[in-house]
């Protein structure tokens, strides 16, 4: 492996010069060496540390859902007149996390930003966890999970089919297709890395598991003609899709009347809320794995400082969408609407409102500063507010307006249960369970994607240079 | 300078002969190297040979000569497959409704709902959306699949050891023995020139065996993959004399008391309460009074009384001995014959404004039995719609009092009963205009005032005259 | 498939419009001068034969044309700050097209100034809601008083024409004074300007929209109507661009600067938020037919009524489904005249898209298209392009010393 090259600033912007994507005299044998290396050098304790506290979370997950089962969803905090209480709001923080992967992958790859490379197989693992973990909160919120089956488009034995004019049918179907998509788009990119997985395996178990994976992948230049094809073509297919995604989670909001729900900017509002708290959650986590794991040299402080940019411009177009509600509430006249929006503000619930309205909209600002956006620690720190603050958007959404129903008679004032509290730190215990086993078990980084934006002997001209004298800080 | 090296174990064996002659493989240090190679081995007129290369070395399928590949078309057959796919199941199963079908699994299920059409193209479109989001993908990605071959786990390439850094930095070309211009010499030595590091020959086994690892868990997998239909299908075909499980123990057993149980939380520990001072239970009357008043009927007599229970037990001997007159639907009462309030034209004025709110809809103003929700139905010609009787057929004029309020207060055959709607005293109002109606189409000539029955000739007579 | 150098002398790359400029402006400025006479004339005999208001005729045809024109101005400064703000190489060779286009938003500020009379002279022709008896019969746009009155609806378009001025011609300073000097650093500062500038545009052209189309129905309103008239400008832009690209190439200009690659990107973009626009256009109908508040569907139900129903359905197909297939293949985005013939097509479908927007506030009982509409909006593009051109004609056509001209020129698609 090569050294760091402590002395490359490759935020440094020269105009004309492409900064190079990897640094450090990289070679494709280097970038295999760093990737696979996290998979077959000696699992380092921390690892073991760090999944010994995600499995006792992810089980106090289920000993909750257990709980829940046997139990109903009395359980819950749920009341009159908040009937969406903490899961939903889980299921859409997590819904939207989930956004990160697909976008990175797919529209990144569309626009032809090729330092999506060495973040993407990460990023789509996330994405996939967090759609495994937002899959799981309407599931179990139905109340009678062992007939959630009814769900699908299956005559019951009542003889009834699911209503399809219900947003919160094109939801199962929205969160299904996007959750197969990112599998099938996440495993195709991982073919070829599996396979350069099975050709360095050791033991006979290893050979076998990544040999069946890999589909007897041989890097035949027919099959990675159609491999490209087939990949661009299912970017093209998940660019639309990841906005209908989080658009169908919207319009289980919006086509209601409820004011605060009922707003037609809320779709493109919550696509750009979703790729917004999924970079936060992309940065969250690859600041500190591309430490342990030594992955400075392909995740460059480069890719950090971009990927703060995205978080900058989702962040101001949320800002944006919370501007315009607030004027289309007082705009429009209607009393409901306008008092919707003084109660989010200044009612019993103002103080979530102003977590989200800090962490969404001002922390991010931060980023227009240049330290911010080179300092990884820094930007770690703001991530993570990022986090807190698209959950707090959430649950403005949800509880905050359900609360305050038409009919003040109803009022009520929503309190978590230690279940709600329990569940949503369990589901971080699901998502970290299975991140950290994708971590030691499949490649990390998209090597063969890698070593295609490596400075070719012959290449593309402008990708050429490896560390020109400008970029010596 | 490269080098024809034939692999050592082939040596070992000694006996190329049994083995299979796949095909000629060269390595490549660089990329530029495969890319002119590939030129050249391209403009030679080969046709089956392939490069190999840990990522899509750019401007390889020109340098190779590869055509544009057909999954494009494949994809856009997917989507227009899941588009239509989700339009016709919507349509078909939220917008319309076959009635009997020897199958019901196969009609829709057409319900209404928020006021919206039953086929909503708008409310389709996201699911419409996402299905052919979804068959494309496959389309992309089993075609892929398919179209590379991919999922056969064995390549002789394998056998290589070299070969194994093709998916991590070297280039390789192999040129396929089943090429038409195939020579096994004249390709090593032509690749070699072409400036391969190393060229080596590839031989088969004629039947490459399965590993016995894959066998094992290939069988493993469809046993366990077995397991969850067989248990479905036990348990359908199985009878149970135990309970079924209950997962949900709040929802199925939920904590109430029953009758003689003990209940710490009133006083005197009884989970039954007394009768509430002052209330009255439902069906139970103070007085024969009452009874009279609000059921229209007349508390029976002793020997009345006797008879029904002669009656009951012979019911209960034998069940085909029942009073058999009475026609189905039609109640049964002591019924009184009396009006048990207070007679005046108030309560005649009060009658005749509740019978028009009410009645009149069907029974028609005069009591004819042609309100105009009869003649609507009539003129739908609904198979269903009993035509409303009229109020002036003998058998109608000659039921008691009471049994008029019943019906108005119950119901009577499809007649729904309007006791929410009218008050009991108005009950009885409407029994009294019902009366009147009945009357005035049925009286005797000596019972008309004299100067009525003057004008009601002249009417008469004007009448004839004008047919 | 090594890259062969592709030479291309500077000369070529610098030569501006010149004389084919200035002549190209005399056409437009003859289509501008006419076009308007043309509609004006048009107004007055029609109020003779059909007994309608000139003056709303002919100021709703007038407003339609020029957000027509504008709206293609909003998407080309989109466009060239979004391209600094991304560092993107593949597009320098067009970007100067686009420049032009942004750096002549000053004009749309001297061609708002009927509007902005209209809108003053506190009848209520065109904006209801400047007429005092409108407001006192209407309580809510009474409550909405502080927002929408003359006063401050001037101020704010100052405000627009200053921002979108400002930065356009500040956009095309970089470029031109980089054609001089060659200083990398201006490519910096351009970047610099684009970040914040994105955000001034997004928010100006949201309220610009409010103001001059959805305050036609002033009682209505919709989150998501900013959006919506922005996605229906890039559309516009790129249609525009696209066109602008065939028509040089066929008089024989930047031909080999740019390729085939660069019309494959610009119709890969043009079709994308085709798909961009139908999505928002499709939310926001969801929305309110679902919910089917009243206050909110008087908006479509005007424009479900009186054969406006059919106005929609044609858009629908003609702003959507037959340029989403019509797009899908790789030729036509490639093939010069193919992508011409979409581009005119979709320019058009805007065109129909404002019609829908703005013109049912006039005539809720009919479709009023005419030949005034066409002359309108041919004579506001005339005066707008022959600013253009006067700007246009003395630079070069493509910002010959960028840093990274020589990316975009080698580049191709993946």
């Amino acid at each position: 492996m090569s050294a760091i090259s402590p002395t490359l600033d490759t935020t440094i912007e020269v105009p004309g010069r492409r900064t190079p994507l990897v640094i450090g005299n990289n070679d494709y044998n280097s970038v295999t060496e760093t990737v696979a290396g996290v998979h077959e050098r000696k699992t380092p304790l921390g690892w073991y540390i760090g999944f010994g506290i995600a499995v006792t979370w992810l089980a106090i997950l289920g000993a909750c859902i257990g709980y829940l089962i046997t139990t109903g969803v009395g359980v819950w905090g749920n009341m009159n007149p908040v009937f969406w209480g903490w899961p939903i709001v889980n299921f859409v923080f997590w819904v939207g996390i989930g956004h990160a992967g697909t976008l990175i992958s797919a529209i990144l790859f569309l626009f032809r930003q090729n330092w999506r490379t060495s973040i993407n197989r990460f990023a789509e693992a996330m994405t996939i966890f967090a759609v495994v973990c937002a899959g799981m909160f309407p599931g179990i919120h139905i109340g009678r999970i062992w007939v959630s089956y009814w769900l699908a488009p299956y005559p019951n034995q009542m003889a009834m089919w699911p209503q399809f004019r219900s947003p919160l049918m094109w939801d199962v179907f929205a969160v299904s297709t996007y959750a197969t998509v990112s599998i099938l788009f996440w495993y195709m990119g991982m073919i070829p890395d599996l396979a350069t997985f099975r050709d360095r395996a050791k033991n006979k178990i290893a050979q076998g598991l990544y040999g069946f994976f890999s589909l007897g992948w041989t890097g035949s230049s027919r099959n990675w003609h159609v491999y490209e094809k087939a990949y661009g073509l299912l970017a093209a297919l998940a660019a639309p899709l990841v906005l209908s995604v989080h658009t169908v989670v919207s319009f289980d909001f919006a086509t209601s009347q409820l004011p605060g729900w009922h707003t037609t900017i809320f779709p493109p509002y919550f696509v750009a809320g979703a790729i917004f708290s999924g970079f936060g959650m992309v940065l969250t986590l690859i600041i500190p794995a591309r430490a342990w794991f030594g992955l400075q040299d392909l995740v460059t402080l480069r890719h950090l400082e971009n990927m703060c940019k995205v978080i900058i411009a989702t962040g101001s177009m949320v800002g944006y969408a919370y501007g315009m509600e607030f004027f289309i509430a007082w705009y429009s006249g209607a009393i409901y609407e306008g008092f919707a929006f003084q109660n989010r503000a200044f009612g019993p619930y103002a103080w979530a409102y102003w977590i989200m309205i800090s962490c969404n909209v001002i922390c991010p600002q931060l980023f227009w500063i240049p330290w911010f956006r080179k300092t990884p620690w820094a930007m770690w720190v703001v991530s993570i507010f990022v986090n807190i603050g698209m959950w707090f958007e959430r649950f403005v959404i949800t509880v905050t307006s359900l609360s305050r129903d038409f009919l003040p008679s109803s009022w009520g004032y929503f309190t978590p249960t230690w279940i709600d509290i329990l569940m949503l730190l369990g589901s971080f215990g699901l998502f970290f369970t299975l991140f950290l086993l994708f971590c030691k078990f499949l490649p990390i980084v998209a090597m063969s994607e890698v070593k295609n934006v490596l400075p070719h002997d012959h290449g593309d001209g402008e990708d050429g240079e490896t560390a020109p004298a400008e970029y010596r800080a | 300078m490269a080098t024809v090296v034939e692999p050592d174990r082939e040596k070992a064996a000694g006996e190329p002969e049994s083995k299979r002659l796949v095909g000629v493989v060269a390595e490549f240090e660089t990329q530029d190297a495969l890319l002119s190679a590939s030129e050249k081995v391209r403009d030679r007129g080969y046709s089956r040979w392939d490069t190999y290369a840990p990522f899509p070395v750019h401007g390889i399928d020109e340098a190779m000569g590869i055509q544009q590949s057909k999954l494009p078309w494949l994809v856009l057959g997917g989507g227009i497959t899941g588009c239509t796919i989700a339009i016709a199941m919507q349509s078909y199963l939220n917008g319309v409704e076959l009635g009997d079908l020897p199958f019901t699994i196969l009609s829709g299920y057409a319900y209404p709902t928020s006021g919206k059409p039953l086929f909503s193209l708008p409310a389709n479109i996201p699911i419409a959306f996402e299905l052919t989001i979804l068959l494309s993908a496959f389309a992309a990605f089993f075609g892929m699949l398919v179209l590379n071959q991919l999922g056969r786990l064995y390549n002789p390439l394998f056998k290589l050891e070299k070969f194994a850094r093709s998916t991590n930095d070297r280039f390789f070309l192999g040129i396929d023995s089943a090429d038409g211009k195939f020579d096994k010499d004249s390709a090593a030595s032509m690749l070699s020139d072409l400036g391969a590091s190393s060229v080596e020959t590839v031989y088969d086994d004629e039947s490459p065996a399965i590993p016995p690892m894959f066998r094992t868990i290939g069988v493993i997998v469809v046993v366990l993959a077995l397991i969850p239909p067989v248990c479905v299908a036990w348990t359908r075909a199985t009878t149970w004399t135990t309970p079924r499980i209950h997962p949900v123990q709040d929802m199925d057993f939920q904590p109430s008391y029953k009758p003689q149980q003990r209940n710490i939380f009133f006083a005197d520990n009884r989970a039954m309460r007394p009768q509430v001072d002052g209330t009255v239970a439902r069906g139970e009357f103070e007085s024969p009074e009452d009874e009279e008043l609000l059921e229209g009927t007349l508390p029976p007599s002793a020997v009345e009384v006797r008879e029904q229970l002669i009656q009951f037990a012979s019911l209960l001997q034998d069940s085909s001995g029942g009073n058999a007159a009475a026609a189905p639907g039609e109640p049964q009462g002591n019924w009184t014959d009396s009006i048990p309030v207070q007679v005046d034209q108030k309560l005649m004025a009060r009658g005749r404004d509740r019978f028009d709110v009410f009645c009149a809809p069907c029974h028609g103003l005069a009591g004819d039995g042609n309100g105009l929700v009869n003649q609507r139905a009539l003129d739908l010609k609904q198979t269903t719609w009993l035509p409303v009787p009229s109020l002036h057929t003998k058998t109608t004029r000659n039921r008691p009092n009471g049994y008029i309020y019943h019906a108005i207060a119950k119901g009577v055959r499809k007649m729904p009963g309007y006791g929410t709607q009218i008050s009991v005293k108005d009950r009885w109002a409407v029994v009294l205009y019902v009366r009147a109606l009945q009357l005035s189409q049925n009286a005797p000539e000596d019972a008309v005032p004299a100067d009525e029955l003057t004008k009601l000739q002249s009417d008469n007579a004007t009448d004839d005259a004008s047919n | 498939m090594a890259h062969q150098d592709r030479h291309i002398s500077e000369d070529e790359l610098a030569r501006p419009l010149g004389d084919d400029g200035t002549a190209a402006g005399r056409t437009a400025l003859l289509i501008g001068i006419g076009g308007l006479v043309a509609a004006v004339v048009i107004a007055v005999l029609r109020s003779f034969f059909f007994s309608e208001s000139v003056v709303d005729r002919f100021l709703f045809s007038y407003l339609h044309g020029f957000c027509f024109w504008l709206s293609i101005g909003i998407g080309a400064l989109l466009y060239v700050m979004v391209q600094h703000v991304v560092r993107a190489g593949a597009s320098v060779v067009v970007r100067r097209l686009a420049e032009f286009l942004a750096g002549n938003m000053w004009i749309f500020a001297i061609l708002f100034v009927p509007i902005l009379i209209a809108a003053a002279s506190g009848t209520g022709v065109l904006f209801k809601w400047t007429n005092a008896g409108y407001v006192e019969t209407h309580e809510l746009v009474a409550h909405k008083q502080p927002y929408l009155n003359v006063p401050f609806f001037t101020v704010r378009a100052i405000f627009y024409f200053a921002v979108w001025a400002g930065l356009g011609w500040l956009m095309l300073s970089f470029s031109t004074r980089q054609d001089k000097s060659g200083d990398p650093n201006l490519t910096k500062r351009a970047e610099r300007f684009s970040a914040v500038g994105l955000a001034l545009v997004f928010i100006t052209a949201t309220f610009a929209s409010i103001d001059w189309i959805m305050s036609l129905d002033a009682e209505w309103f919709s989150t998501m109507f900013g959006v919506y008239y922005i996605a229906g400008s890039i559309v516009a832009f790129f249609a525009t661009m696209s066109i602008l690209v065939v028509l040089l190439q066929e008089r024989g200009r930047l031909t080999d600067a740019i390729t085939e690659e660069h019309r494959h990107d610009l119709g890969k973009l043009l079709h994308g938020f085709i798909i961009f626009w139908a999505y928002i256009a499709f939310s926001q109908y969801l929305l309110i037919w679902y919910a089917s508040i009243p206050e909110e569907t008087t908006w479509y139900f005007v424009r479900q009524n009186n054969g406006w129903q059919y106005v929609a359905i044609l858009l629908l197909f003609v702003h959507f489904v037959i340029p989403f297939f019509g797009l899908m293949n790789r030729a036509s985005k490639r093939d010069p005249k193919q992508l011409m013939f979409w581009s005119v097509w979709i320019l058009a479908a805007h065109w129909l898209d404002l019609h829908y927007l703005i013109m049912p506030n006039m005539a809720p009982e009919g479709i009023p298209l005419g030949l005034i509409d066409i002359a309108m909006t041919l004579g506001i593009g005339g005066l707008a392009f022959y600013g253009l051109l006067q700007t246009a004609s003395n630079l070069p056509l493509v910002p010959i010393r960028d840093p990274r001209l020589k990316e975009s020129l080698h580049f191709h698609q993946i």
